[in-house]
């Protein structure tokens, strides 16, 4: 897209790839301009245009001894950067799907899952929640718009070894034939009567993610169907990652109105 | 960063340096429907819109209706951030974030609907009415002892409202204590109410209410200064504060009394 002369501020100085780049070094540590300029194979008369821009819009500066360091808010605009990316990679699955159910101050932070695998299969998608399941060894947190009877395949050792487990569900929550009768044979009703397991139910849940002390998986609604989509997920053991699907579960925990726990009802 | 990816991030920054573009995407943003519509005769806007359409950020609907996109939905929302700095570009020139959280700093855009006063004669009367207006809570957190608006704070805790305040582990206290007998500072908690407790360090200073709220932010040397500070009562500033508040606090210790 071709900029104009009105085309001014912070967006306008980031919107290059050597001044990004630049600053992702930076990020790193201090560098002077002729190191700057051997990384980016550049001229450090070529290389002059885009550090004088990045100091004077003030994305940069200069320590005592001349070196070349991020200021304060060329570290919050890098900090935003990351959200962009993210979009950006993922363009064309969010083409046909959306952040419906996810509060605007995440959508803000969507730069915590960029460093993830992105599953485009079914049969992977639900593999990958049982394995996450079968690996949790300390607690598992998830808001979902159904429970499985695999799920509860592992459940059983995992009780008894103590895991702690806090689900929250949709008013119309999806489960099988079968369901009531296997989680009482695994011993899940027992387990909510003593506090190791929780279940709280919200009007809607229109995205599904799933936290353990090590990985997380992520479904977004699809804007077609209007429901949540298992053909496809977004899976990872990054901290950053884990650390926003906490932040979602206990957006639904503790931010979103509860409703008394409904019937279940087996299809 | 890959080069491609590189190239699509400058492809849509590019985009966003436009202030029409920006004023077009902020506008589909805060309608209610996200629906945007435009006298068609206006071709500036068609090109913009044509524009922002090829980077996939709006889509047409109908002629001369336009939403956005998925992608150019959470683009608006994080724009927000580059607003913020934008707007405070030069008082951010010599000072920090200082113990901010990466998370709060990637939500920044929620502190853009505030004003920065800068002068204590201006900031002081914001400090005392946050604390005076308050019905439900006031929480604090001081680097330095709050001496100008102890008068403020003591009937708040004589009245029983719930007050936190988080002392940063360096605060001094100082010897002319009729501030620290306000706050009752040295003496054992007495109110269920009134807890005090202290931070390894507190480099970001705040006031806040369940209404409003106030956060200075340190120089570039780590030091609070208490000159700037960013006071608003939009909720979404309220709410970002709160959240400060509630990190800090949790990685606290609780004291008696200050020594």
């Amino acid at each position: 897209m071709l900029m104009n002369t009105e085309d001014k501020g912070l967006f306008a100085d980031l919107a290059n790839p050597v001044r990004l780049e630049i600053l992702k070094i930076l990020q790193t540590a201090p560098s002077t301009q002729s190191k700057l300029a051997s990384i980016l194979k550049m001229t450090i008369q070529g290389l002059q245009r885009h550090i004088g821009l990045l100091l004077k819009s003030g994305l940069i500066r200069k320590d005592a001894d001349g070196n070349l360091l991020l200021s304060s808010v060329g570290i919050a605009a890098l900090e935003q950067i990351p959200t962009f990316l993210f979009l950006s990679t993922h363009q064309n699955y969010f083409k046909d799907h959306d952040f419906s159910g996810i509060p605007k101050k995440l959508v803000q932070r969507l730069g915590d899952l960029y460093e993830c695998e992105f599953i485009d299969d079914t049969m992977e998608t639900w593999q990958r929640g049982k394995e996450i399941c079968e690996n949790c060894e300390e607690y598992l947190v998830a808001v979902t718009f159904m429970q499985p009877i695999e799920f509860f395949d592992s459940v059983k050792i995992k009780l008894e070894k103590g895991v702690r487990f806090k689900l929250g569900f949709p008013e119309s929550r999806f489960v099988a034939k079968g369901y009531s009768q296997k989680r009482a044979e695994v011993g899940w009703n027992d387990a909510i009567k003593n506090g190791q397991v929780e279940e709280f139910f919200v009007k809607n849940v229109p995205v599904t993610v799933l936290v353990t002390e090590k990985e997380a998986l992520l479904l977004f609604s699809n804007t077609k169907t209007g429901q949540i989509d298992g053909s496809s997920a977004f899976y990872s053991k990054n901290k950053c990652f884990r650390r926003w699907g906490l932040d979602l579960f206990d957006y639904y925990y503790h931010e979103v109105e509860r409703i008394d726990t409904p019937p279940i009802q087996e299809v | 960063m890959t080069d491609r990816l590189n190239n699509n991030l400058a492809k849509i920054f590019a985009c966003l340096s436009n202030s029409k573009r920006r004023q077009i995407i902020f506008a589909i943003n805060d309608t209610s429907n996200e629906i945007f519509t435009y006298p068609l005769q206006n071709n500036l806007i068609i090109k913009e819109l044509k524009n922002m359409e090829d980077l996939g950020l709006v889509k047409q609907e109908q002629i001369g209706i336009y939403r956005l996109t998925t992608v150019g939905g959470a683009v608006a929302e994080c724009s927000k951030g580059f607003e913020f700095l934008e707007k405070n570009k030069d008082f951010f020139a010599d000072h920090g974030f200082g113990d901010v959280p990466k998370s709060l700093v990637q939500n920044i855009g929620r502190l853009t609907n505030s004003h920065l006063y800068y002068g204590l004669h201006l900031v002081f009367p914001k400090w005392s009415k946050i604390v005076s207006e308050s019905q439900e809570f006031v929480n604090c957190i001081f680097s330095q002892p709050p001496i100008l608006i102890a008068d403020y704070i003591g009937p708040k805790i004589q009245s029983g409202l719930k007050i936190r305040v988080l002392f940063d582990k360096s605060s001094k206290i100082p010897d002319c204590n009729e501030f620290v007998k306000k706050l009752g500072l040295r003496e054992h908690k007495t109110n269920e109410n009134f807890n005090k407790r202290i931070a390894e360090n507190a480099k970001i200073n705040l006031i806040m209410s369940e209404k409003e709220a106030c956060v200075i932010f340190p120089d570039n040397n780590g030091v609070v200064d208490p000159h700037g500070n960013f006071i608003s009562s939009d909720p979404d500033f309220v709410s970002w504060c709160g959240e400060f508040f509630e990190y800090k606090w949790n990685d606290s210790e609780p004291i008696a009394r200050l020594r």
